[in-house]
């Protein structure tokens, strides 16, 4: 039973524990994770889906049929779940969409995902303030809401998927193997978000990116990405748009 | 201004924000702002729930890193943390007499000048949502009138924040909290690219952005975007916004 506010870095130390040992050992990726959230959550079946718009999506893995099912009925129909989940920046929880409620939501989905074997959905939204990169989708055939505890699993892989997403998008700006569990020791604070910000800033590039280069640094310096960000923010850290590795040029000392 | 008059002020603006195009993060603000005039405290914010363990800060009555910091802290431990796990109001009239019992968040509190502290619960039937923080500079805590006042504000954000729908339907709920979560991130990027591009520090660009907002008769939110993609805030807009976020008497 989670202990409100003290749970956090073991969850997310299981959940990478997880994905890494569905890895075997090779670089992470969203196989790996919708594997891993399949077996933590408990449901049917699990999908990591790209967006860069309503019509420019793509099915990045999908564990099984339905689920690919599933998300290609987003696709094609242009709502669902994992389509307001996307827009509205959410989870988009459909418990039971063989019901009134859900066909009202989403006329034509709703029935097709019932046909296609999926009479619940989950959608979270890979995101951090700006950065949408995309939805991680859960399904059960059998309808029935997600437990408090099975929510907070399937948020954790949530955040999980948005590091693995943003490497694999972000190939140049930071290799596979820095995709590590980072979110354990993450602390969603304010300072890490305004580095992100301004490291955009100083290397001419999108937020995503920005987020890749700030954590490839402090993987590479073997600290937090908090402790990079706190370096950032007060102006004694910046990074270099003209070293290709997108490592800092100027490195102060660091005063921590 | 009796606080009778102030009171019925700050409501009526409240629910003004809640029925115009309305903006999370903007309502929020204010809330905190108005918190901290009405209640007769020094700083106040407010954390929800990620709903994977954490508290989160998404508003607070100043956007001082330093006091953005010690609300941030009280995801570990703090008043704020307490109140959150028991749904109830937690009081401190005297943090120096709780080092122990909170001994990162007590010094750090008083090395802002924080000598009282009071969590009110953001309640909704039997789940808790988040907690608001009052702080204040001399000890002593708050009385029990102020006391039930600031729970009112507590339960205004939650409905506020949550709307009516979400607040009866569990899976809206949840949505809901992650837009208001991921909107303060959202902000908090736009402050760091506004700092970056030499107008303002970190600290200011909130203020900033919340003047351009207001000049602009655009939501604090939109604004925020129109600055990740490259917006230049007017700095005439943001001069005069300062000037205008003084409280009013």
């Amino acid at each position: 039973m989670a202990v409100n506010g003290g749970n956090r870095t073991a969850r997310a130390a299981k959940a990478w524990a997880l994905i890494i040992g569905c890895a075997g050992g090779a670089p992470v990726a969203a196989e790996h994770v919708c594997r891993a959230v399949r077996a933590a959550v408990g449901v049917d079946g699990a999908a990591l889906s790209l967006s860069t718009g309503m019509d420019s999506q793509s099915l990045v893995y999908a564990t099984d049929e339905v689920a690919r099912r599933v998300a290609e009925l987003h696709f094609s129909l242009g709502e669902g779940p994992a389509v307001e989940a996307w827009t509205f920046g959410g989870a988009s929880l459909a418990p039971d969409l063989d019901s009134a409620t859900a066909s009202a939501r989403w006329p034509w989905f709703a029935p097709a995902a019932v046909q296609a074997g999926a009479c619940a959905v989950f959608a979270f939204p890979l995101q951090a303030g700006a950065i949408r990169l995309g939805t991680l989708d859960l399904y059960q055939a059998k309808p029935g809401p997600l437990s408090a505890e099975q929510l907070a699993d399937a948020l954790t892989f949530a955040a999980a998927s948005l590091g693995v997403m943003l490497h694999a998008a972000h190939p140049a700006a930071g290799p596979p193997e820095d995709v590590r569990p980072f979110d354990a020791m993450e602390e969603p604070r304010a300072e890490v978000y305004q580095a992100i910000g301004m490291i955009a800033v100083q290397l001419g590039v999108g937020l995503a990116e920005a987020f890749v280069r700030l954590r490839a640094h402090a993987f590479a310096e073997g600290v937090g990405v908090d402790q990079i960000a706190r370096l950032v923010v007060g102006r004694n850290l910046r990074f270099d748009p003209d070293d290709p590795a997108g490592t800092p040029g100027a490195h102060a000392e660091p005063d921590l | 201004m009796a606080r009778e008059q102030l009171l019925a002020r700050v409501f009526v603006e409240l629910a003004d924000t809640l029925v115009a195009d309305f903006d999370v993060i903007e309502f929020l603000h204010l809330l905190t702002e108005r918190c901290v005039q009405v209640l007769q405290v020094d700083a106040a914010g407010l954390l929800l729930t990620d709903q994977a363990d954490r508290l989160q800060l998404v508003a607070a009555s100043s956007e001082q890193s330093r006091l953005l910091e010690l609300l941030q802290l009280q995801a570990d431990q703090g008043p704020c943390l307490d109140c959150y796990a028991t749904g109830t109001q937690v009081a401190v009239a005297d943090l120096a007499a709780e080092a122990v019992r909170w001994p990162v968040f007590a010094e750090a509190a008083h090395e802002r000048g924080f000598a009282a502290v009071h969590a009110m619960p953001m309640r909704l039937r039997d789940q808790v949502i988040g907690a608001l923080n009052l702080f204040s500079a001399a000890p002593g805590g708050l009385d029990a009138d102020s006391a039930a006042l600031g729970q009112a504000f507590a339960d205004v954000a939650t409905i506020g924040l949550l709307g009516e729908r979400a607040a009866r339907e569990q899976a809206l709920l949840s949505q809901q909290l992650q837009i208001a979560l991921n909107t303060r991130v959202l902000i908090e990027q736009a402050k760091g690219m506004l700092a970056e591009r030499g107008s303002e520090s970190v600290d200011e660009a909130f203020t900033a952005m919340r003047a351009n907002a207001r000049a602009t008769n655009r939501k604090l939110t939109d604004v925020a975007h129109a600055v990740i993609n490259g917006e230049v805030l007017l700095p005439h807009l943001a001069r005069t916004g300062r000037g205008a976020r003084r409280p009013p008497d």
